[in-house]
């Protein structure tokens, strides 16, 4: 099938059709109508053979365009705070304008609570961390202890260099 | 505001197919198509220059009674936006040399 411009729109496989459903759950709440719709006729424009690849492909960047939204898309129309520098200093705040296209289902509470939200990701591992370490100590099976103080680690090394990245970059 | 976002390889391979017709809008996967990036890997990129104010997009036009599909989300340079790809595209060229870290083939 052909649309009026000449492209081929082909046939969307179930299977591209979910993965692609997962990705977008993956972004913040307000832009999921958007990309939803953007990427299921993306998928659409791609023969049938790519789709699958494709929305792997999707799935897999979907940390990236998360990070990308939060980071650089501000809300539409409103006076919003914004990270100068680095998401993590929170120390560092400017008042931003955006005069962007109101035509975009764009709402504002992602963009306020995402300094919150960091916060939280970064106390996850330091209670985690706690807890393996009062187990370790003090707790019936030493091994569990270690495994969560390990899990917290793991989990805190990319926070860590994150923040020391945007520290001298 | 407009400021310069991270001009990473696939930024730069996605602002030169934009700059190759600035008044061109492209969709995603002509993007993908046009600077040879794989299919799907440029939306974060999208997403970013669009945030910057580089880029802005806009839903297709469909007829709701001709086309049963979903519309193309289509991109393009902002003014700012072609100016600004355009300086960091001939400063990259200016600084290329630079980063080669071993003699080309044939060099001493």
């Amino acid at each position: 099938m052909a649309t009026r411009d000449g492209a081929d729109v082909n046939r969307v496989g179930r299977v591209p059709a979910a993965l692609i459903a997962f990705g977008v759950l993956c972004l913040p709440a307000a832009y999921r109508p958007r990309y939803r719709i953007e990427l299921r006729s993306e998928l659409a424009d791609i023969p049938p053979r790519q789709q699958v690849p494709y929305a792997l492909r999707v799935l897999v960047r979907s940390a990236a365009l998360r990070s990308a939204l939060t980071r650089y898309r501000p809300t539409i129309g409103e006076t919003v705070m914004t990270a100068k520098k680095s998401p993590y200093d929170t120390s560092v705040l400017r008042h931003r304008q955006n005069t962007g296209d109101v035509g975009h289902t764009v709402l504002g509470a992602d963009e306020r609570v995402t300094a919150r939200s960091r916060w939280k990701l970064v106390a996850f591992p330091f209670v985690l961390a706690l807890i393996g370490i009062l187990l370790t100590q003090w707790g019936p099976v030493p091994g569990l202890g270690a495994f969560l103080v390990l899990g917290a680690v793991a989990a805190l090394a990319p926070i860590a260099l994150r923040l020391f990245n945007d520290m001298f970059t | 505001m407009v400021s310069g976002p991270r001009v990473s390889r696939a930024t730069q391979v996605v602002l030169e197919a934009f700059l190759s017709d600035p008044a061109r809008e492209l969709s995603g996967v002509q993007v993908c198509s046009g600077a040879g990036v794989r299919v799907g890997s440029v939306h974060p990129v999208l997403a970013r220059l669009e945030g910057m104010g580089w880029l802005e997009s806009r839903w297709e036009d469909l007829d709701p009674g001709e086309d049963r599909r979903a519309p193309r989300r289509y991109y393009r340079l902002t003014g700012v936006g072609a100016t600004l790809a355009a300086q960091a595209a001939a400063q990259r060229r200016r600084t290329a040399p630079s980063m080669r870290w071993r003699p080309a083939t044939g060099q001493t």
